[in-house]
């Protein structure tokens, strides 16, 4: 990771529940399956496509399913880091395109944890963190982290402010 | 000031809103008319498939029975609606089948606004609406319409007083109205819609043009003759689009509220607290920029469904004089431009090249619509000023580009679309600061910097150099006492190590 040589700040260091890879995946198999599944079967009934080109057609389906399905939710997980400070919540994210996202505690309006049927079934959890211009997610966290990180923004957040 | 006033409310006055009161008269016409237009759409289909024969005779016989029963229906509606004063809180009763009660505590009303319609001007009325923070667009509690000397009555008694003497006060004056209208950036918008109509007229009425409009593209006359009536179409929509929006703008400082009042057919008066004031945008739309022209909006959290004309700080204005329009009527937000922390000149690349090839495919893609409708060569040069206007849109967008942290100021400048928008913001209200880089941006240690304010703008910059956009979040930082300023020599605070000194 880069460091900005007059960040004063430090880099967040949370990560997320390690299930939350295999959640991606899971989520991921929903338009894996169909591109893999569905290419050849539309190739099969069209007719008239050269052999090689339906081979790379087919190959290319099976390659960008694995990589949704295996190598994104690793790397995405890898990618992910979070913390939540006194004065604000800090966010690193993004597979290819890095984001850092910094909302400071003194704006925010309250927090929400979500947990979906299949999270909980892993014991996961997202934390949505709402302002006023809209809301930051930190998704599939070990859901007792959820709820103390839940707490504790709802905590910090009560500080009075201007407005 | 009259803030005292004000500030508290008036107990001898509220004392005579303790019974219910009926709304002035004019309610019972304004509900009538909303009855009215209800009933319209019903009332038309059944004079018209409810049988053939009768005809003329027979519409209009709908039409006054539909008229009647409007006003009936006005005159109920106004008789079961009452309002009063009751321990300290509005109630306000409606509905003639199923009552509804909706009070509000004196205590949570943020602002009285005054709305003056047609009608209520007719009868001598206004319209409130009562705000609170939360509500929606119209208020929560609307008085359709009240007499002057009670509308003056009920907001002493609420402590919503209007103020009697004033503070700072600007006017939009005709010419200047005028010179707004005409340069209104509405014309981007309406242009799609009247086109829409166009070509809609175009397939109804297909004999006008012989076929259909883009089949004869080869006849340059009555392409541009069309063209010209499109333009021309457009131009009068928008032009009293905004004549009828802002006709006598005026914005009045009363202590810690703003007042603005607008509009021709219906006066609109509302008013916003300056502390809920998070920043101000000031926009250099295309026609405006030129003569150094500018409107400047409001950005308040919670009024995000209003419209844009409910924003505005100011419809036109000297870009030069937006300090002193600021000093006067917001005052703790500096309204000066300091010099920004701007996109390295590597950046110019990536800001010229995207939009100069979408401009490019764009205008190819058109050259060859124009040139298999049976258009001349020529045609193809419109492929090459696709590109040009992309190359040029993304040089002003580079030039434009900028951010700076100055004090409790966040300034960020950046073009959007065709107007060049400089956002003001108070500091500690921004909600949200990211840093993004794509893995191109990566490669070339570029970042895009992006904040969000409560009112939902957005603004971005892109590829600024990598390290100073970290720098730059860095220093934005939201400890809970006030940052230890470092003031430069000019008294403002350094935004950053190495950041350029406050010019203005």
């Amino acid at each position: 990771m880069t460091d900005a040589p007059s960040s004063s700040r430090p880099e967040p260091s949370r990560r997320l529940a390690s299930e939350a890879r295999t959640l991606w995946r899971i989520g991921a198999l929903g338009w894996a399956v169909p591109l893999t599944v569905g290419v050849p079967v539309v190739l099969a009934g069209v007719g008239g496509v050269p052999g090689a080109l339906r081979a790379l057609a087919i190959a290319a389906a099976i390659v960008v399913g694995a990589l949704g399905v295996v190598v994104v939710p690793q790397l995405r997980w890898r990618r992910w880091r979070w913390d939540v400070r006194e004065e604000e919540v800090d966010l690193r994210h993004g597979s290819l395109t890095e984001i850092r996202t910094i909302v400071p505690m003194a704006r925010v309006q309250h927090v929400d944890v979500r947990r979906s049927f299949l999270a909980q079934r892993f014991g996961t959890a997202d934390l949505v963190v709402h302002t006023a211009a809209g809301r930051t997610t930190i998704p599939m966290l070990p859901e007792a982290a959820a709820v103390e990180v839940r707490d504790r923004i709802a905590d910090l957040s009560r500080t009075p402010d201007e407005l | 000031m009259s803030s005292e006033l004000q500030g508290s409310p008036d107990e001898e006055l509220a004392a005579t809103f303790a019974a219910p009161r009926r709304l002035h008269v004019a309610a019972a016409a304004t509900s009538a008319v909303l009855a009215l237009r209800g009933l319209a759409l019903p009332l038309i289909a059944v004079a018209f498939v409810g049988g053939s024969g009768g005809g003329l005779g027979r519409a209009v016989t709908f039409a006054l029975v539909g008229a009647l029963f409007s006003l009936a229906l006005g005159v109920v509606t106004w008789q079961a609606t009452s309002y009063a004063l009751v321990s300290g809180a509005l109630r306000f009763r409606s509905g003639v089948l199923s009552p509804d009660d909706t009070v509000i505590p004196v205590g949570r009303i943020q602002a009285i606004d005054t709305v003056q319609g047609p009608l209520q001007r007719l009868f001598g009325a206004v319209e409130l609406h009562v705000q609170t923070p939360g509500g929606g667009a119209d208020g929560e509690i609307v008085l359709a319409a009240v007499s002057p000397a009670d509308a003056r009555a009920l907001r002493a008694a609420l402590g919503h007083a209007e103020p009697a003497a004033s503070g700072p006060r600007r006017r939009l004056g005709t010419g200047a109205l005028l010179l707004a209208a005409l340069t209104a950036p509405q014309f981007g918008v309406v242009l799609p819609i009247v086109g829409a109509a166009f070509a809609g007229a175009d397939d109804l009425f297909g004999d006008l043009f012989t076929d259909g409009l883009f089949d004869r593209v080869g006849e340059p006359a009555e392409l541009a003759v069309v063209l010209a009536a499109l333009l021309g179409a457009t131009f009068v929509i928008s032009f009293s689009a905004a004549v009828v929006t802002f006709a006598g703008f005026e914005v009045e400082r009363d202590g810690d509220r703003l007042r603005i009042r607008r509009g021709l057919l219906q006066r609109r008066a509302a008013s916003v607290p300056v502390a809920r004031i998070d920043g101000v945008a000031v926009i250099e739309g295309l026609l405006r920029a030129p003569f150094g022209l500018a409107t400047v909006r409001l950005e308040t959290a919670g009024y995000r469904s209003e419209q844009a004309a409910a924003k505005t700080l100011f419809p036109l204005v000297r870009t030069r004089d937006v300090p002193a329009l600021m000093a006067e009527l917001v005052p703790g937000l500096d309204g000066r431009q300091p010099a920004l922390e701007r996109p390295p000149a590597r950046a110019l690349r990536r800001y010229v090249a995207a939009p100069a090839l979408a401009g490019g495919v764009v205008g190819g893609a058109a050259a060859l619509a124009i040139v298999a409708a049976g258009g001349g060569a020529p045609a193809w040069l419109v492929a090459p000023g696709g590109a040009g206007a992309g190359a040029l849109h993304g040089l002003l967008a580079f030039r434009a580009a900028g951010l700076q942290l100055a004090g409790d100021r966040f300034v960020l400048r950046a073009r959007r679309g065709t107007a060049r928008v400089t956002l003001l913001a108070r500091r500690r209200r921004l909600q949200e600061v990211s840093v993004r880089r794509s893995p191109l941006q990566h490669r070339a240690g570029l970042a895009t910097f992006a904040v969000a304010l409560g009112s939902g703008r957005r603004g971005r910059v892109e590829h600024l150099a990598a390290e100073r956009a970290d720098a730059a979040q860095a220093a934005l930082r939201w400890q809970t006492g006030p940052p230890p300023p470092r003031r430069t020599a000019r008294g403002e605070a350094a935004a950053w190590p190495g950041a350029p000194g406050d010019a203005v």
